[in-house]
């Protein structure tokens, strides 16, 4: 027997946590709302029963407005699961028992989960289950998705909840409300839930009107605008009435979360504390990671000088794969070590604080806070941040947030600042990927206010987010994060990357394997020099940067191919400023190319990015050539 | 609150004197980062008002964490690279200022470890009440569990 299983909550309240728990997987989970924006489904067997979990973009409300939460709500209302577990938090429960009586008010089996019941232990928070299984009349269970506490339980109880018949009890709405629904229930057509459709057509959801095939005269949607405050007051009160019959605080005055914020929010201290921070970061990966870097290419080189070059065989595996793919490879310690720190920042709390403090200047330039947060996903990956930027409710503001995202400086780009902070700028490499990353983010935020200039014109909503508390980071948690980012870069290493260092060694072969001047390569490089000549460039670097339209990565293999080793590449200060500055935002990668493509469904866009990309880093780089050149 | 005052000056004085340290040792960007931890501490003693206690309790938490993670940091550089003996190279050896880092972390440790003892405790609201002042004395010493 097949039971589907639901799992809703508010954002970052511990769902995929609990999913990765109840189904063995390794979801990426992290610190901070929105980091689910598509369903995620995985399988288990529990006592002769296929437990089928489906894990959902958080939401406030069945109400929804942004891309992500219309999944869950189209997930619950057209296609609904056997049970529903609806995740509170058990620290702050206000807003996930909400959603809790609205999904009740859907009439499906809710099973009611709080979770972090060991953070609520820990400040004091007694909880009488029984209470409020009185009250809403659901089963409730005491999770940690943390230590696993009550896991087993959840699992007994959703198949129990599945065998029960009945329903949980509706709460009754004040007198004029009621009349109102039942007044609607005898309009409404159609298979769902009659009284939860008449709820949600007097809240004014066009969703359910447009569904239903109904509309509503004026005079009824005036009316209705006083019912709906009604309805959400009757909610959090009778919230209020459950909590205070439930829940049992110590009053604390200032918690550790509130004294970390008062210091690391602060008006003066705040950006510069986020600024050392990111520096310190940035050194350590350097400093921690250099002597492994030096290890993998030790091997690299023993490897390759073992094949050796004889023949064309020879050739290709020495130098289109182990030169070009080591060449890559040997980053990888640097890339895993950034993660590593970026995963403890996240996991800690910290990352939404930064969203707070840049909120007043993103505002400037049309955009929010929470867009800065879907951004920063695209440190990662770009093909992330496009596709989280779902969670946005305004289309103005997503679609802003998808044009912009290729000039955060993606993980495929690090390798290729390493090498060029490597050679031409050995001694400073920490001050020069700050300096890129800062520009990184300058970039985007300008070309942000210049896309709401010339494209979409529009103001932007103001940033509302649920600051989630401070934890002490959990190692497994941070490990997973940079392996599930950092996998995505060897996976692209095995295939793509591979398979153009390939094909850069088969230009630089032919047709005459003894001098690579006249090889194909060196031509298409020579056909493009007059166009980067003002930047410094020469054909080596032309050449590399066309491969590495494919993937950004495949800059640092060709190099290593045009060479004949990284060891030989020679860049001066200046070229190094220049070509810095033009990877960083020349042309999105095909991937990205492909996801901006499908989320904004159509070619315009994605023309858009390239030449618009393509404009802003040959200008930017022409001006630090030529500052580079007076200063330097 | 004289604990606390005492603690916040003391910590301003030797974190802005490991900063200083480290600039005249050539690490200017470092040097400047932890002038900046140091500033926190200094911000703490800035505090006025009906919260000013639970606002220094806040400053002295995490401008001590902050300089926990500077020396945490130069440690575990260092630790990293002993590695590079493996390839024949120096190991990147801790310096004076290091080691000042390293010795103003200790009233750092404790400062962090008081705090944090007294916010977790669930009885922390017989030490600090809505106004920022103590409950169980008048502006006395630093709150402790005993």
């Amino acid at each position: 027997m097949v039971i589907t299983v639901g799992i809703v909550g508010n954002p970052n309240v511990g769902k995929t946590s609990l999913f990765n728990r109840l189904v063995g997987a390794r979801q990426h989970v992290a610190n901070w709302p929105g980091v689910t924006v598509t369903r995620i489904e995985g399988t288990t067997t529990y006592k002769n029963h296929t437990l089928h979990f489906v894990d959902l973009p958080g939401t406030y409300s069945l109400f929804a407005t942004s891309i992500d939460e219309k999944v869950t709500r189209d997930f619950l209302l057209l296609t609904p699961p056997n049970v529903v577990l609806v995740i509170v938090d058990s620290v702050a429960p206000e807003q996930g028992l909400y959603l809790l009586l609205e999904t009740v008010e859907l009439g499906l089996n809710v099973v009611a989960v709080f979770n972090a019941i060991d953070e609520a232990r820990r400040l004091g928070i007694t909880i009488n289950r029984e209470a409020i299984e009185t009250f809403l009349g659901v089963p409730v269970v005491l999770t940690s998705a943390v230590t696993g506490e009550g896991i087993p339980e959840l699992l007994d109880t959703v198949v129990a909840a599945f065998k029960t018949a009945e329903r949980p009890k509706m709460m009754a709405y004040p007198e004029p409300v009621e009349k109102a629904i039942k007044a609607l229930e005898k309009r409404l057509t159609g298979n769902f839930d009659k009284r939860f459709a008449a709820i949600k057509v007097i809240e004014g959801d066009t969703f359910i009107l447009q569904l239903l095939g109904t509309s509503l005269a004026e005079g009824e949607m005036s009316e209705f605008k006083e019912l709906a405050v009604e309805i959400s007051r009757t909610k959090y009160d009778y919230i209020m009435e459950v909590l205070a019959a439930s829940y049992g605080r110590v009053d604390k005055v200032l918690t550790i979360t509130e004294a970390i914020d008062h210091v690391l929010t602060h008006r003066y201290l705040g950006i510069p504390i986020f600024l050392a921070l990111l520096y310190l970061a940035f050194n350590f990966t350097f400093k921690v990671s250099e002597p492994f870097v030096a290890l993998v290419e030790t091997v690299f080189t023993g490897l390759s000088e073992l094949v050796g070059e004889s023949g064309i065989l020879s050739s290709m595996l020495s130098r289109g794969v182990i030169d070009g793919l080591g060449s890559v490879l040997t980053f990888v310690p640097s890339i895993f070590t950034l993660f590593f720190v970026l995963g403890l920042m996240e996991d800690t709390g910290y990352l939404p604080r930064i969203a707070f403090l840049m909120d007043k200047l993103m505002y400037r330039l049309r955009l929010t806070g929470r867009a800065l947060m879907i951004l920063l996903l695209g440190f990662g990956c770009n093909v992330s941040s496009v596709m989280a930027a779902r969670a946005l409710p305004d289309e103005r503001e997503r679609i802003t947030t998808v044009l912009v995202s290729p000039f955060i400086s993606c993980s495929a780009r690090l390798p290729v600042y390493l090498m060029i902070a490597s050679v031409a700028f050995p001694n400073h490499k920490a001050e020069v990927f700050f300096l890129v990353y800062a520009l990184s983010v300058a970039l985007t935020a300008l070309s942000a206010r210049f896309v709401n200039k010339a494209l979409l014109k529009g103001e932007s909503v103001p940033l509302v987010i649920e600051l989630p508390r401070y934890r002490v980071p959990k190692f497994s948690t941070i490990l997973n994060y940079m392996w599930n980012r950092g996998k995505h870069f060897l996976i692209k290493a095995g295939t793509i990357i591979l398979l153009t260092s390939v094909v850069v060694w088969a230009f630089t072969y032919f047709p005459n394997p003894e001098d690579i001047q006249t090889s194909f390569a060196a031509k298409l490089g020579r056909s493009l020099e007059f166009l980067f000549k003002p930047l410094g460039f020469d054909w080596r670097t032309i050449t590399a940067l066309i491969f590495g339209g494919v993937a950004k990565e495949v800059v640092v293999s060709s190099f290593a191919q045009l060479y004949g080793s990284l060891e030989n590449v020679q860049l001066d200060p200046r070229t190094g400023l220049t070509l810095l500055v033009f990877v960083l935002g020349y042309v999105p990668c095909l991937a990205t190319l492909a996801v901006i493509r499908s989320e904004t469904n159509g070619w315009r866009y994605v023309v858009f990015s390239v030449v618009y990309s393509l404009v802003v880093s040959y200008a930017l780089a022409y001006v630090v050539s030529i500052l580079a050149k007076a200063f330097v | 609150m004289r604990f606390l005052q005492v603690m916040l000056l003391l910590l301003t004085l030797f974190s802005s004197v490991v900063g200083l340290s480290y600039i005249l040792e050539g690490e200017f960007v470092f040097g400047l980062i932890v002038l900046l931890f140091s500033a926190v501490f200094a911000f703490g003693l800035l505090e006025r008002g009906g919260a000013s206690f639970s606002f220094r309790v806040a400053h002295l938490y995490v401008g001590s964490i902050l300089l926990l993670l500077a020396s945490g940091y130069r440690l575990l550089s260092f630790a990293a690279s002993l590695l590079n003996l493996l390839t024949g190279e120096e190991p990147s050896w801790l310096g004076l200022s290091d080691s000042l880092l390293i010795l103003v972390s200790l009233p750092a440790l404790f400062g962090f470890w008081t705090v944090r003892r007294a916010l977790r405790s669930d009885t922390e609201s017989r030490f600090v009440r809505r106004d920022g002042r103590m409950a169980n004395s008048e502006e006395g010493d630093f709150p402790t569990n005993g």
